[in-house]
Order: C-alpha cells, then sequence, then structure tokens
C-alpha cells in the first residue's frame, strides 16, 4: 500500500499562517512575541524537513526583529532562533516525548534557553539588555501553546503522518 | 555486491542539507558573535545600511507627505463645505435685506404721496393679489375697524389704482381701475373735455361719452375730474393708447398708469364729500 505524503501538511500550513501573523503584527508585541515562541517551537519545528524547519526558524527570526527595530544591530534572534531550535528539532527526533508534561518541559527549557541566548545575543550585537515583560508574560502562556502543538502532534502521530 | 547507488545518492542529497543548515547558522554565528570586527561595520554600517535607511527614510517621507496631503485635502474640503454653508446664510439674509429695502422704499413713497395728499390717508399693504383674472379684486390688510368704508378712493405713486369695494373687519376689497363696472370720470388733459372711463382688463380702459368734435391725440394724459364724487380731481388714470373712428364716435382707448400686477402698498383717501339733498329745505337758523 502506497505511503506517499503530501507536501502541504497542517503543520506547515499552520506554520505559514504563524509567519504571516508575525510579520503583520509589528504594532503589538506581545501578541507577535508569542505567535513567534507558538511558531519556533510549536510549527516551526518540522520532523519530516530540517531544511524546512531552518526556513521557518530563519524567517521568524528576522520577521519579528526587522519589524520592531528596537535595537540599532538586529540577527540576534534568528541566531537564537536556528540554535535552539534545530537542537530542539534533534532531541524531538531523538527522543520524542510521550506526555504532555514532557513535552510541556520540552517547550519550557527550550524556551528559557532560547530567550538567554537572544538576550546574550543582543548584548553582545548592540550591548544593551533586551529585557521586556513580555518574555514573562508569554511564558506563562506557555502551557496553552504547548497542548496546541502536543495536540497537532498526536493527530500527526494517529494519522502516521 | 548490492546495488546501493539510490542509498548514495540520498545520503548525498541529506548531507547537501545539512550543509546548507549548517552554512546558514554559521553565517548567524559569524554575524553575531564577530560582529565588532571592522569587516562587518565598514561594509554594513557605511555602505549597505545607510543605503538601505536611505531608502526606508525616503519611503517614510512620501507615506507622510502623502498623508498629509490627504489630511490637507479633507481640511480644504471642510473649510469649503463650511464656506459654502456660510455664503447661503449671507445670500438668504442679503435677499431679506433687498426685501427689507423695497419694504422701506415702497413705505417712503406712500408717505410722501400721504403727505401731498391728504393727512387723513391711511396705508394698506396688499395680501391678496388674483390678477390677471378677469374681475379680480385685490384684498388689502386694512378693514372698518381702521375706519375704511366703502367708496374711498385708492391708488399709489403711478396713480389711480381703484376704490373699495367691500370692508370686512380688518380687511376690504379694492375694485381695480380696469374692472368693467369701475365708471370712473376722467378729463383729457390737452383737449379738456370730459367722459366716463370704463375698464377694459389687462391695465386697459376705454373712454366713453365723449363729445364727437373732441380731437384726441395719442399720448395725452388722462386725469379724474372729479365729478362722480368719488375721486379728487387731478389723480393721473393713464395716457391714450388708441384712437378709433367708428360710425360717427370716437373710441379712446386708455393704457393705465399703474401697474396692477406689481402692487404691494397702496395709499387710501378719505372718503368723498357726500352730496346734500337738494329737495330737503335749508333750515335758517
Amino acid at each position: 500500500m502506497s505511503t506517499a505524503l503530501s507536501f502541504v501538511t497542517l503543520r506547515r500550513v499552520l506554520a505559514l499562517l504563524a509567519l504571516v501573523t508575525v510579520m503583520s503584527t509589528g504594532a503589538y508585541p506581545l501578541a507577535q512575541w508569542m505567535v513567534h515562541t507558538l511558531l519556533l517551537h510549536g510549527f516551526g519545528l518540522d520532523p519530516r524537513s530540517w531544511i524546512l524547519s531552518t526556513l521557518w526558524l530563519t524567517l521568524s527570526g528576522w520577521s519579528v526583529e526587522l519589524s520592531l527595530r528596537t535595537t540599532p544591530a538586529l540577527g540576534a534572534l534568528a541566531f537564537a532562533n536556528l540554535t535552539v531550535g534545530l537542537i530542539a528539532l534533534f532531541l524531538i527526533k531523538k527522543f520524542p516525548p510521550f506526555t504532555y508534561f514532557a513535552h510541556l518541559a520540552q517547550w519550557a527549557s527550550a524556551y528559557v534557553c532560547h530567550l538567554l541566548l537572544y538576550l546574550a545575543g543582543s548584548w553582545r550585537l548592540n550591548h544593551i539588555w533586551a529585557w521586556d515583560p513580555i518574555y514573562v508574560f508569554t511564558l506563562i502562556a506557555l502551557p496553552f501553546g504547548a497542548a496546541l502543538s502536543w495536540r497537532l502532534t498526536q493527530w500527526e502521530r494517529k494519522r502516521k503522518l | 555486491m548490492a546495488y546501493i547507488g539510490g542509498m548514495k545518492s540520498k545520503s548525498l542529497r541529506s548531507r547537501w542539507i545539512f550543509l546548507l543548515i549548517g552554512g546558514i547558522w554559521t553565517l548567524h554565528f559569524i554575524w553575531v558573535a564577530l560582529s565588532p570586527l571592522s569587516i562587518r561595520t565598514e561594509v554594513f554600517d557605511t555602505r549597505i545600511s545607510r543605503a538601505v535607511l536611505r531608502w526606508m527614510n525616503e519611503r517614510h517621507q512620501r507615506e507622510v507627505a502623502r498623508i498629509e496631503s490627504r489630511r490637507m485635502l479633507g481640511d480644504v474640503l471642510l473649510e469649503n463645505q463650511q464656506l459654502k454653508e456660510a455664503n447661503q446664510i449671507l445670500q438668504g439674509q442679503q435677499r431679506q435685506w433687498t426685501l427689507d429695502r423695497e419694504t422701506l422704499d415702497n413705505l417712503s413713497q406712500m408717505l410722501e404721496l400721504q403727505k401731498s395728499t391728504s393727512p387723513e390717508a391711511t396705508v394698506a399693504e396688499v395680501i391678496y393679489h388674483p390678477r390677471p383674472r378677469f374681475f379680480g379684486t385685490f384684498v388689502i390688510n386694512k378693514g372698518e375697524r381702521e375706519g375704511l368704508r366703502i367708496d374711498q378712493p385708492v391708488i399709489t405713486t403711478q396713480g389711480v389704482i381703484g376704490r373699495i369695494w367691500s370692508v370686512g373687519i380688518h380687511q376690504s376689497k379694492i375694485l381695480p381701475v380696469d374692472a368693467p363696472n369701475i365708471g370712473m370720470a376722467v378729463y383729457l388733459s390737452r383737449s379738456n373735455s370730459s367722459g366716463i372711463l370704463q375698464g377694459r382688463s389687462q391695465n386697459l380702459g376705454e373712454i366713453l361719452y365723449l363729445r364727437s368734435e373732441t380731437s384726441v391725440q395719442i399720448g395725452e394724459s388722462i386725469f379724474t375730474s372729479g365729478l362722480d364724487n368719488i375721486y379728487p380731481r387731478g389723480l393721473l388714470v393713464g395716457r391714450v393708447k388708441e384712437v378709433r373712428n367708428e360710425g360717427g364716435s370716437t373710441r379712446v382707448l386708455v393704457q393705465l398708469s399703474p401697474r396692477l400686477d406689481q402692487l404691494r402698498y397702496v395709499l387710501i383717501l378719505p372718503p368723498p364729500t357726500p352730496i346734500e339733498s337738494l329737495n330737503d329745505p335749508v333750515v335758517q337758523q
């Protein structure tokens, strides 16, 4: 029986929608950062395609920085996205989570690591501490995003995608 | 040996993908980690970023100019609308002032006429005007309460208008001078002969009972003779418009002086002096 899979999957469609939302919500930093986090840790990590994952990670980082332009030198967020996202994708493929709490733990640790790396990169580039309360709000809202991506992962497992 | 070409090509493809991903990550790493290097600041900050920033600034300036022009256009349209409304109000005021000035002029003329004729004369305003209807009468805003009586002559600065036909409490009807039943005693200024004027409507009249040997000239002025004991002598009635000789009799058509279709204010002269009964004996006191 043929099991040829379509290139267009629900995860990729959601990732594209999230990227468009990130690009169009530059005037609302909190909403943009939340959607960016969802794209980074939820939809962007595509176990079937390393290159697509890299694309989502890079584009989402540059989109946020180019729309906000809070610092004169950009690129720290894209670098943090690529570094943490690719490592997280490797870990997900190597040690796939079988419970929601494991999934949430992976999310939260990846989020914290990503945030620290972004802050460090931003400090390296601009010599400023780019702290903002929206990072805390996003951390509080993290279980909702993790639940959404967990449901997506479960659905993909049932469909054997 | 087994065929492994496909596996080889697949691993090569995977290797290129990972090389590409690694390249992307390395570029970002160099970008972030080696940022203080002069190569980045020289190339990016002085050549590329300035051009990009200049382009973005120009775009921003164009956008600001577009928004400003749109806002200015809105302001101009709003101001234009306000000016139109103000203009309409001023035009209404001007119309009202023109009407007031005409009213004032008419009343001034009536006052002058009152001074020159009789101080007991009454000024009235025409409030109903059925012209050019045949047998049409005017209605004025003065009546019995204001001291008016039937047969009082009505005049304007242009001449005789007619006489009061009926009197109400606060309103009266005027029989115009071109009505067929007017019957006004007149005389011709140049030939000095008398006759009776009868209305022919449309601001026209005809003089009846003229002597046949009377020579009447076109354009001759016609005045009231006072012989009918209604109109005082010497009021202008009109001018001779046409003279016809028909079977030995002379028909004189008169163009009446006042424009009866343009009346607004009229002057009502005092009633005529009643004629005494000559049959009654005079009581000697």
